[in-house]
């Protein structure tokens, strides 16, 4: 058995996916290419995949990962053939054999790279908002649900936030299992007067304890 | 609604629908497999519309092959549209956005041909509905002679009247060579510069195609009709278009995997067409008459090929009678020793209720035995006679306890309640005979299996449907509905370890009226449009208060048309629509169920004389029998 660590983007609408839909555009993909992925035991097998950190619905990806357990034998060309399986919107960069131990995509990863395309709005003043927003020890933020609103603080969530190219608000957002603040929410708070007119994930990242940071 | 390009519709899309609406991925179209083709260059371009959601429209095995009919032919494009959610369309009205379709999102309104398929009676309003959002008027009458030509198919174009103001052409029967000629002709009469009149006049000469406009209907005094009486040459009768040979049938292999999951998200086999057993209340018995069926080695050929084209892990093996096919044996056998071998589930639905069904369902359901169903549709022998379903109690319960004993622990038994000649005790002898099947059925449980055993029972009531012999019948009244379901429901409640689900009657009785009235319901469906009806098949969403209202406005009586018993002489409403079946062997089968007397099926005993051989010049076609590995 072998564990691939496949790069890939999701482009376009198919970034509209649910999670679950997604899962299934790879599994119906896997099969029509025969890669040889394995199955779980058990009475309702289903192949042994496993994906990054899950991205929101309508949120794109530059480098996405997923894990895929197959049988010996397989090279790295074979992902690259098996690209023309894959709907369009869907591409694999690289794909890698794991070396055994290595930690789960779910354990490793936990910094998000987002750039967020914004419609017209102030630079000065989101740029203001940004460098109040680092002054400060505690942003505090409602997120709001149907099951009740929360308040939360994202100040120590948000690793570095900045505006490029005058309609792209790019912000580095640390997971936790405490509450990570989601993109829309940043630009919502950042750029309230804007809209979002599309967001993609850039990059997943690892940072260990001495704060440096490496790809999955 | 002002002119609006694809262009201007992305941009809504991406910007403002798909970022803000509920399950956004249904929407967003150019799902693998499907087929976008280069607009400027066909000749011809049809959006087909489903008239409910994508869940279910992706689930449509006839728009399948309409499609791929389509992809096939050059200089045809078809593209497909859906009815959207409640919020999705009042995003699409607030921004003065058009219905599109999912490959191209081109309006729907920049179409030459816009298509319905007639799957229910109960999506008309979505029909209505569609229309107006697409910036079309709903009446055929008003809408411009530039305007797309509206066409509607299906098993319910069988009795089309209810829509005739709405839809400009219907195509009966079989669709997949008729659509493709349809298109073809608007091809040929545009390019000559005619308009929408020159086709409807060239359209009606194709095999098949009703235009409604063309027939001027008159009524006696008491309601019932008078005459119908064919105008500008169009045919007396109109015949239903049939496909003789199913091997030389497009088939679509490279069906198209929905972004969403479908209701049923699998790869579909028709196996055959048509089915001969002649239950009496079936109009699909009928509709669809005489059985043609696939030659089983190209059947199998087409499964490998859309299993390698979809990656699809199920396939369901489509027909309106599965174990009836003559080569069902061979079939599975193949496809579990072809198809891939980390398992592609196959499923059969509509089994019927005997030890050979059985053996077939384990043969799929080797590991998960997920569920079995059977439709014995009556309680007691006499109805089960009345309606020509050939199979006695003995049977029932011994099929459902060897089904127990191999291990099934959830069987659902389909019935239906106000059949005619229907008594009380036939209400009860349902519960009566559900308790005797849980009996044997608890007893034929092997030791091995933990879950207890659960039996449901679906009740549905009865709608009389054109061209059945029960076609004169009137629906029993409302409220007659209610009493015998909650007599029924009092004597399956003491029985522990059923479950009862009952129809919802007030849909079942529009049904009914919307299934055997005449054109004047038009009236009554546009007003109930108006007052917001849609979906109504979405016990969520439906109306009836609505309904009742667009009646009484409209000045027609829903209890005349869902509850009243047609005389044997009138003129029916869809008399001028044959689908090949003689009206003298359906007074003869009717008088038959009376007579609790039973008519053989001609697969295996003959032609009883039904008229659709005769009448579209064809036959039962069956495939000779292959042996079985193990027979060799
Ligand atoms: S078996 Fe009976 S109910 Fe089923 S399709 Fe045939 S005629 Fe209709
Ligand atoms: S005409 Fe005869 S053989 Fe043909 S479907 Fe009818 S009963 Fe069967």
């Amino acid at each position: 058995m072998t564990v691939w660590r496949i790069k890939f983007s999701i482009k376009g609408r198919l970034c509209y996916l649910s999670h679950l839909d997604m899962l299934t555009v790879w599994e119906r993909a896997l099969r029509r290419g025969n890669i040889p992925v394995l199955y779980s035991q058990g009475f309702n097998p289903h192949m042994l995949i496993s994906f990054g950190p899950a991205h929101a619905v309508g949120v794109e990806g530059e480098g996405e990962y997923m894990d895929i357990d197959t049988m010996q034998g397989l090279k790295e060309e074979n992902w690259f053939a098996f690209n023309s399986c894959l709907p369009e919107g869907i591409k694999i960069f690289s794909a890698r054999e794991l070396e055994q131990g290595t930690p789960s995509l779910m354990q490793a990863v936990n910094i998000a790279d987002y750039s967020l395309r914004l419609s017209e709005f102030d630079k000065t003043a989101a740029e203001k908002a940004i460098a109040d927003f680092f002054a400060a020890d505690e942003v505090m933020f409602e997120r709001k649900s149907p099951k009740g609103n929360k308040l939360m603080n994202f100040r120590p969530a948000i690793k570095a936030m900045e505006i490029r190219d005058d309609n792209i608000l790019f912000v580095r957002i640390w997971m936790t299992n405490k509450g990570t603040p989601r993109p829309f929410e940043v630009a919502r708070l950042i750029v309230p007067e804007a809209r979002v007119l599309g967001c993609c994930r850039d990059a997943l990242l690892i940072e260990n304890a001495a704060g440096e940071l490496s790809l999955p | 609604m002002s002119e609006i390009d694809r262009i201007e519709i992305e941009k809504f899309l991406n910007e403002e629908l798909l970022p803000s609406v509920e399950r956004p991925a249904q929407y967003i179209g150019g799902e693998y497999n499907s087929v976008c083709k280069d607009w400027d260059n066909a000749d011809v371009r049809m959006a087909f519309l489903f008239p409910d959601t994508y869940e279910l429209g992706m689930s449509h095995m006839g728009m399948r092959i309409l499609y791929e009919a389509a992809a096939v032919t050059d200089g045809v494009l078809l593209e497909r549209s859906f009815a959207p959610l409640a919020d999705m369309e009042a995003k699409m009205r607030a921004l003065k956005l058009p219905l599109f379709t999912w490959e191209s999102h081109h309006a729907v309104k920049d179409f030459d041909v816009i298509g319905f398929t007639l799957q229910y009676e109960m999506s008309y309003t979505n029909i209505l509905n569609m229309l107006d959002l697409s910036g079309l008027n709903v009446l055929a009458s008003e809408r411009e002679e530039d305007a797309p030509l509206v066409i509607a198919g299906g098993p319910c174009a069988f009795n089309p009247e209810p829509l005739a103001d709405f839809i400009d052409l219907f195509v009966i029967g079989d669709g997949e060579e008729m659509n493709i000629e349809l298109l073809q002709c608007v091809a040929r009469v545009k390019k000559a510069g005619g308009t929408k009149s020159d086709i409807l006049r060239e359209a009606m000469k194709i095999e098949g195609v009703y235009v409604p406009s063309f027939y001027n209907v008159s009524y006696n005094a008491d309601g019932t009709i008078a005459g119908i009486e064919a105008q500008n040459g169009a045919p007396a009768v109109v015949k239903r278009r049939i496909v003789k040979d199913m091997d030389k049938a497009v088939f679509p292999t490279k069906c198209i995997l929905p972004n969403v999951k479908a209701v049923h998200d699998r790869m579909m086999l028709e196996i055959m067409r048509g089915c001969t057993r002649g239950c009496r209340f079936c109009q699909a018995g009928i509709i669809y008459r005489p059985t043609r069926e696939r030659s089983p080695e190209l059947l199998l050929q087409q499964a490998i090929e859309m299993e390698k084209n979809t990656g699809y892990d199920e396939l369901g093996l489509l027909s309106l009678s599965s174990a009836d096919y003559n080569n069902i044996a061979w079939l599975t056998d193949a496809l579990n020793e072809n198809l891939n071998p980390s398992g592609v589930s196959l499923s059969l639905p509509s089994l019927r209720i005997d030890a050979f069904s059985l053996s077939l369902a384990e043969k799929v359901q080797k590991v998960r035995k997920s569920g079995l169903t059977f439709a014995p549709e009556a309680g007691s022998q006499k109805m089960r006679n009345v309606i020509n379903k050939g199979i006695n109690e003995e049977e029932i319960i011994r099929t459902v306890a060897a089904a127990v004993a191999r291990g099934w622990t959830s069987v659902k038994l389909y019935f239906m309640i106000g059949l005619p000649f229907e008594t009380d005790e036939d209400i009860i002898a349902i519960a009566e005979l559900c308790r005797k099947v849980l009996r044997e059925a608890k007893g034929a449980k092997p030791d091995y299996v933990t879950k207890p055993i659960s039996i449901s029972l679906g009740v549905s009531t009865f709608v009389p449907k054109c061209n059945t012999p029960f076609q004169w019948c009137g629906q029993i009244p409302k409220e007659e509905i209610r009493r015998r379901q909650m007599l029924l429901r009092d004597h399956i409640k003491p029985i522990r370890g059923l479950k009862l689900s009952c129809h919802d009657s007030a849909t079942s009785y529009l049904e009914a009226a919307f299934a055997t009235g005449d054109r004047r319901l038009g009236k009554a469906l546009y007003l109930a449009w108006q007052k917001g009806c849609k979906f109504d098949g979405w016990t969520e969403h439906f109306r009836f208060d609505l309904w009742q209202e667009a009646f009484s406005e409209s000045g027609l009586s829903l209890e005349w048309y869902a509850n009243r018993e047609k005389s044997l002489d009138e003129i029916l409403p869809w008399s001028h629509i044959s689908c090949g079946v003689s009206q003298k062997w359906l007074k003869n089968e009717w008088k038959k169920a009376g007579e609790e007397a039973l008519t053989l099926d001609c697969r295996n005993h003959g032609c009883n004389g039904c008229g659709v051989c005769q009448s579209l010049g064809c036959e039962n076609d069956f495939k000779t029998k292959l042996p079985l590995k193990d027979e060799i």
